[in-house]
């Protein structure tokens, strides 16, 4: 049975980072020592653009979590050409390229995104409970919401769905014990401290509390959806009106 | 039409290659064949390159006619495929005449078969690959399982031939089935997971009937000591082994979510994971850990191999292709 190994470790721009090894082809990055959450947010962040455009060998992919950031390599491919240790020669190519990397110079500028939603309870199954447990109106839930500014922590779940950080403290809340058979695409929820908007209809135990008009999910684009890891985010409120009347090509989120 | 026509839906069959990579960092996973060794050797048969789209079938699984002559071959599970009527060999090219009507009658063994035909299907990919992403519905045919009425393009067509002719050879499969206990890598969180570590490599697990494309549920008798605590959602791969909550697994398959928040038992090797796949619902599975150097020696040893069946189905299938296309 594995014991708690000792994992190698990498420098990046002066932050020394675990590399554990993850099956045959993953290695997950993590930082060896805690810091505050906005500074490990931005730091993985920026960990997560360097590697992106590093250009390794055989690297399919960079999966930014909320804690860790995960590359998977083609091992087969590695294999087949004759690596020995695909996971030593990673790590070898990993180290090489950190070398370059520097926290503060942020390869792409953050974008910023601005999506309309409607906070109206016909949209939003659970906006009339959530206000009741919280002791608000509806409109004060949509300005807490829109008051803030969030970050894009990553994408899971489905294809474009951002987990975004962090809501106002009074609007955090759990999760529907039961899941709902089905959220409509477009819906704006909220579990714990995140928030997050649901790219196509799926089953789902968030609590909806609002529905935007925008398409979250482009299959048809070279960017298959609308938001990427670190983005920051606004939200502002629109009528019922304004959200039946919306019009896709007449509005730019950015 | 050059096509393969659906002339019967089966329970669920999709458009597979092997996968899409590059976008999952966007949520989206790369789906792919259930069964890469399968799907790649079905390939190699009819004289493909190994990710030339496949046609991917559960049982029971679709009726099909050939609207034109073509090569084809199956691997995989074994369904008892029927050609006109005469039972067809696994693993094996097989050249069909035109308004050959393919269907399975029956269940022998295996989750998962593969039909493979010379020069695939005229389809366009999305996002680099022709795999069937359902949740997204998108790649394959219309983002869908397979129905009745559906026509599969072909890229050629063989040159007539009256009746179905099985060629010469077959694939030798046993080096990529490995029999016996399912060798497994630790996953990257050893000490949250160490109690159930140990009880893990020496208990059987059954195969729970929700059992799909996304995860094989395995349930023991004695369920493994699991963590109750939330933990942040982390990437996950195909073969990810989760330790669910209530002392289960939940082994990631093809279709699994980029990243889940379960802690993560073990990865399956490689070269242990078509075995796995072919399982059905109600089989046991036992694991057993390895290390990294055991799981690549294993894999190589079936990259040999592979490349070996490469080589023999290129020799005997040249003159044929030669004067058949």
């Amino acid at each position: 049975m594995p014991s708690g190994a000792e994992y190698p470790v990498l420098q990046a721009g002066g932050t020394t980072l675990d590399a554990a090894p993850f099956g045959e082809q993953g290695i997950v990055l993590s930082l060896q020592t805690s810091r505050p959450a906005t500074e490990t947010l931005n730091f993985r962040i920026a960990l997560f653009n360097f590697l992106r455009q590093a250009r390794l060998p055989f690297l399919l992919d960079v999966i930014p979590a909320v804690k860790t950031v995960t590359l998977i390599f083609d091992t087969y491919e590695m294999a087949q050409r004759g690596y020995r240790h695909p996971f030593n020669q990673a790590l070898e190519w990993l180290r090489e390229a950190l070398a370059k990397f520097q926290e503060g110079e942020n390869p792409t500028a953050v974008r910023r995104l601005r999506i309309p939603v409607c906070y109206d309870p016909g949209l939003a199954p659970d906006l009339t409970a959530l206000a009741e447990i919280k002791n608000l109106n509806i409109d004060q839930i949509a300005n807490l919401h829109c008051a803030a500014t969030y970050r894009v922590l990553m994408l899971g779940f489905l294809p474009g769905f951002a987990y975004m950080g962090f809501v106002p403290k009074i609007l955090e809340t759990g999760r529907h014990a039961q899941p709902r058979k089905t959220v409509e695409a477009g819906s704006v929820g909220i579990a714990g401290n995140q928030t997050g908007i649901y790219p196509l209809p799926s089953p789902g135990g968030w609590f909806i509390i609002g529905r935007t008009p925008l398409q979250i999910f482009l299959p048809q684009q070279n960017e298959p959806t609308l938001f990427q890891p670190g983005d920051e985010v606004q939200f502002c409120a629109i009528s019922r009106e304004e959200f039946n009347n919306f019009s896709e090509s007449n509005y730019n989120p950015f | 039409m050059l096509s393969i026509e659906v002339i019967k839906s089966g329970l669920f069959d999709t458009l597979q290659d092997q996968g899409r990579y590059g976008y999952q960092h966007l949520g989206i996973n790369p789906g792919g064949a259930m069964d890469q060794w399968a799907m790649r050797i079905a390939n190699l048969l009819v004289g493909n390159h190994h990710n030339e789209v496949v046609i991917e079938m559960t049982f029971p699984a679709a009726r099909l006619r050939f609207n034109a002559p073509a090569l084809i071959a199956l691997a995989g599970a074994d369904f008892n495929p029927v050609l006109n009527g005469k039972t067809l060999a696994l693993w094996q090219p097989v050249a069909v005449a035109a308004g050959s009507v393919l269907e399975f009658t029956r269940c022998k063994n295996g989750m998962f078969c593969y039909l493979a035909v010379h020069k695939g299907l005229r389809l366009s990919p999305w996002l680099g690959s022709m795999s069937t992403h359902i949740a997204a519905r998108q790649g394959g045919l219309h983002g869908r399982c397979l129905k009745a009425g559906d026509q599969l393009p072909l890229n050629s067509q063989a040159r007539q031939t009256t009746e179905t002719q099985a060629l010469s050879f077959r694939a030798v499969t046993t080096d990529f089935y490995l029999k016996g206990p399912v060798g497994c890598l630790p996953g990257p969180e050893p000490e949250e997971t160490s109690e159930a570590a140990d009880r893990f490599t020496q208990q059987k697990f059954y195969i729970h009937p929700q059992s799909n494309r996304m995860g094989y549920r395995l349930v023991s008798t004695l369920p493994l000591p699991a963590p109750q605590a939330d933990k942040p959602s982390e990437a996950v791969t195909f073969g990810t082994l989760q330790l669910l909550p209530n002392g289960e697994l939940m082994a990631l398959m093809a279709d699994h979510q980029t990243t889940g928040g379960y802690p993560r038992l073990a990865v399956m090797g490689r070269a242990w994971q078509s075995a796995f796949v072919q399982r059905r619902p109600g089989d046991t599975v036992e694991f057993k850990w390895i290390t990294a150097e055991e799981a690549h020696v294993t894999f190589a040893g079936q990259l040999n191999a592979f490349r070996r069946l490469k080589t023999s189905c290129y020799q005997n299938l040249k003159t044929w292709l030669h004067e058949n296309y």
